[in-house]
Formats: C-alpha cells, structure tokens, sequence
C-alpha cells in the first residue's frame, strides 16, 4: 500500500513532466517577450520612418507642382498614428512653413534642425525627414511621436504573454494529471487488488480496457488471481480431505514439522492426550509432552524419532474435550 | 515698304494682344443659387478661410496650375498674396486640419467641366462663351460687364 498520496506514480510523473515544461515555458515567457518588444520597437520605428518618408514625398511634390491632394495624403496617413505629438513643416530658410502640435508639446526647433534622421527618447521619437523634388530639398519635415503609446503596447504584450504563459502552465498540468490518471489508473487498480490479496485474501478481477502494456499487465494479474485462487481451493479441499481423514482415524496422529512444532492433531490424539487442538497445535512437541508428564526417555525416544511398542503411559486428566 | 508694313502688323498685333487681355469671370455651377460673391469673401475661400456656402455645403475649390498667368493677376488683384504665400497657407491649413484641398488643373476647358459637373464648385476664368451648366457670377455686385468690375 501506498504510504502518501504524493508518492504515487500519478504524483511523481506530474511533478516530474512539469519541472521539463514550466522552465521551458518560463523561458518563453521572459525570454520571448524581450525579443517580442525588440521587434515590435523596430517595426514601430520602421513604419514611423517609412510614414515620413512617404510623407515628406507627398509634401515635396505636392508643393512643387501645387498637388494639395499628395500633400494631404501624406499628411493624413502620418496624422492616423494616435501617437503623433507634433508635424513641423519647414522650408530651406528654415522657416515654419505649417506646424501641428496636437499635444501642446513644442520642441525647441533650433534643436530639431540638427537632428539625425531618427531620435528615440525616453518619451518621444523624433523624426527628420528631408522634402526633396527632383534632387532639390525643398523644406524639412519634422515629426514627433509619443512612445507613451508604445510603452504601453510593449507592457500589454508581456502581460499577454504573462496570462498566456500561466494559462499554459495550469493547462498543461491539468492535461498532464488526466493523462497520467490514464495511464496509471489501471496500475492502481492492480495496486489495490494485490494490496487486497494480500492483506484478505480477496480474489478481484481487475477490469481490462486497454490493449497496452498495462492492459498486458491486467490481464496476467488477472490470470494469476484465477490460478492462485483455483489452487487454493484445491488446497483447501486438499486440507479439509486430510482433516477428515485424519479424523476418522482411530489411532492418535499428530503431524510436526521440521523443529518438532505441532502441526495438527486428529480426534483420536485429542481423546487419547484429553487435550483440545487449539493448545496443542503450533506448539513445541516436547513442551506439550513435558506438560503431559511423558517419560523423559519416551519424549527423547520420540523426538529421535525411535519406535517402541507397548508402553504404557497414565495421563492426568487436565483439560476435557468438548 | 515690306518691312514697314510687317513693323505695323506686329505692332498692331501687339497692342491688340495688351489691349484684348480678357475679363476674369467668376463661375459657379448653375445649380448653385448663389449670384453674387464678395471679393473678401472670395479672398478667403481662396485661402482657405471660408470651405462652405452659406446653407453649409463644402465648397469645391478649383484653381490654375501654377505659373499661369490669370492666376497671379486673380492672386494679387483678389487675394493680394503672392502664390508661394498662398500655398504655404494652403499646405499649413492641410497639415492642422481636415479641409478639402483646391484641385488645380491646368485649362479652361477642364476648370470650366469640373464647374459643369460639380454642384458647390467655384472657379475663375477668362470671359468666354459658357455652357449652360456653368453660370458668371457678380463680384462685389457687380457683373463683368459693368466698367468698374474689379477683375477688367
């Protein structure tokens, strides 16, 4: 019988499946995110760059041959973005030509002319774009974006990979705990049964479902079980046909085993030494005889397995028979 | 004799050439109920000041391509701006706010079809034999033809 709950099979292969899957998970977990945001950051940065780009394009053009359809295009694809701080539009004196400050967040332009193509802030990615019409530059465009936006993207992305990673690792523990119960539920059952035989001898037929291994297993318990049972009860109506014929003998038997230990005895000893079985039977041979007032040299005699006739013993009555 | 008389060919030609500069006219679809326009109101719909007709329907701006000559006259006699300072304003509007921008095309015949074919548009022209879809509207009350019309 198991001695703890924990140290059943079940038990031992859940914990064991999960100290493989849960680091792994965990690796996914801290790790991926980390590359996750790396990636998704340079994408941002990519598609703030590709906007500019385009929109400094549509502005450049558009200004050069009066299309005001490109410029608002370009415009307008660079004003979708909800983190857009400010779009600063200057011409070659470096004047403002149009300006867009949706945050009331006004950078000092005298810093942003000598900007490179592409700052990143703690707060705010800056942009410097130049418009350039037939390999002229006509004006600067100026772009700013929050990474408030992108902060909190990035922090919706660990904490999706968090509830996702958790979610997992109770999913799997719980596919885990079913599985094993599977596969070791016929175990326990046979576990059980044998614990049963052994303790009361009960005969249970372990029901078998599958054809694997455990299912070999089952059905050979089961076959044992059969055997075993049918050669106790062929014992036991071995035993009970000694019993009786021991009993019907008239002569007083006694069987012993190999230290003289008194197996049984039949009726006829019972009557002959007046004893009852029970006190006789899984005793010393020599104690009972001793108990009886036997001869010392009869009880050596006996015990050394001598034979002698006639002999004539006076037994006092101590117990009576029922 | 031969040159003198090509000499007063061309002189006539020129001075008919200075002298026929054509009236800018004023044209808005004939649908439009509107018959008179303020030059201070056309000064802002042409820089973006004012984008709707008085019942609220966004007007449909249409200009010249850029270098034409009616639209610096237009520009400075109306708007008395320059077109590079008109287009700054046109582009800075575009960039803070959602306005619908002037499409500039390049001859009378497509101003005077986007006119035809659209309701709410307004545009200027040289004084010309019109379709019926498009009508010359008054500019400060007063029609091209009146002597003091301030686009002669």
């Amino acid at each position: 019988m198991l001695t703890h709950p924990l140290h059943s099979i079940r038990t031992k292969f859940t914990f064991f499946s999960l100290l493989i899957i849960v680091p792994i998970l965990f690796f996914f977990i801290i790790y991926y995110p980390g590359q996750l945001s790396e990636i998704f950051e340079q994408e941002l940065l990519n598609r703030y760059q590709e906007q500019a780009k385009a929109a400094s394009f549509g502005l450049a053009v558009g200004m050069a041959t009066e299309n005001y359809n490109l410029i608002g295009e370009g415009i307008a694809q660079v004003k979708k973005n909800k983190e857009l701080v400010y779009i600063i539009i200057l011409d070659t004196m470096d004047d403002v030509i149009a300006l867009d400050n949706r945050k009331q967040h006004m950078p000092d332009l005298g810093s942003l002319k000598n900007l490179g193509p592409i700052q990143v802030e703690s707060s705010m990615v800056r942009l410097r774009q130049p418009m350039i019409y037939e390999s002229k530059q006509l004006g600067l465009l100026l772009l700013g974006f929050s990474t408030n936006e992108m902060d909190s993207q990035l922090g919706e992305i660990r904490r999706l990979s968090y509830m996702t990673g958790s979610f997992c690792i109770v999913i799997i523990a719980l596919l885990i705990w079913i599985v094993t119960s599977k596969l070791t539920g016929p175990l326990v059952k046979i576990a059980g049964a044998a614990a049963s035989f052994s303790k009361d001898e009960e005969y249970e037929i372990i029901e078998v479902k599958t054809n694997d291994e455990i299912g070999v297993l089952s059905h050979s318990f089961n076959t044992m079980v059969e055997k075993l049972k049918n050669r106790n009860m062929a014992l036991l109506e071995n035993k009970r046909f000694s019993e009786d014929l021991l009993a019907t003998i008239p002569s007083a038997l006694l069987t012993v085993d190999d230290s003289f230990r008194i197996i049984s005895v039949n009726n006829s000893f019972c009557q002959l030494f007046q004893m009852l079985p029970d006190a006789v039977e899984g005793h010393a041979l020599q104690q009972v005889l001793e108990n009886r007032s036997f001869p010392s040299d009869i009880i050596q005699s006996i015990l050394c397995g001598k034979e002698f006739y006639n002999v004539e013993i006076r037994i006092p009555e101590k117990e009576t028979l029922k | 004799m031969c040159y003198r008389m090509l000499f007063s060919v061309f002189v006539m030609l020129g001075f008919s050439g200075f002298s026929t500069a054509q009236t800018v006219v004023i044209i808005v679809n004939s649908e439009n109920p509107i018959s008179s326009v303020s030059s201070e109101d056309l000064r802002n719909i042409f820089t973006a000041d004012k984008s709707v007709w008085e019942e609220g329907n966004s007007i449909q701006l249409v200009d010249w391509k850029i270098d034409s000559s009616i639209r610096e006259r237009f520009y400075s006699t109306i708007l008395r701006k320059t077109p590079a300072i008109v287009r700054r304003g046109w582009v800075q509007k575009i960039v803070v706010g959602n306005i619908h921008p002037p499409s500039v095309l390049s001859s009378e015949e497509e101003i005077v079809q986007y006119v035809a074919t659209h309701r709410w548009a307004i545009a200027y022209v040289e004084k010309k034999r019109m379709p019926t879809s498009v009508k010359i509207i008054a500019l400060d009350g007063q029609m091209p033809d009146d002597p003091s019309y301030l686009l002669k």
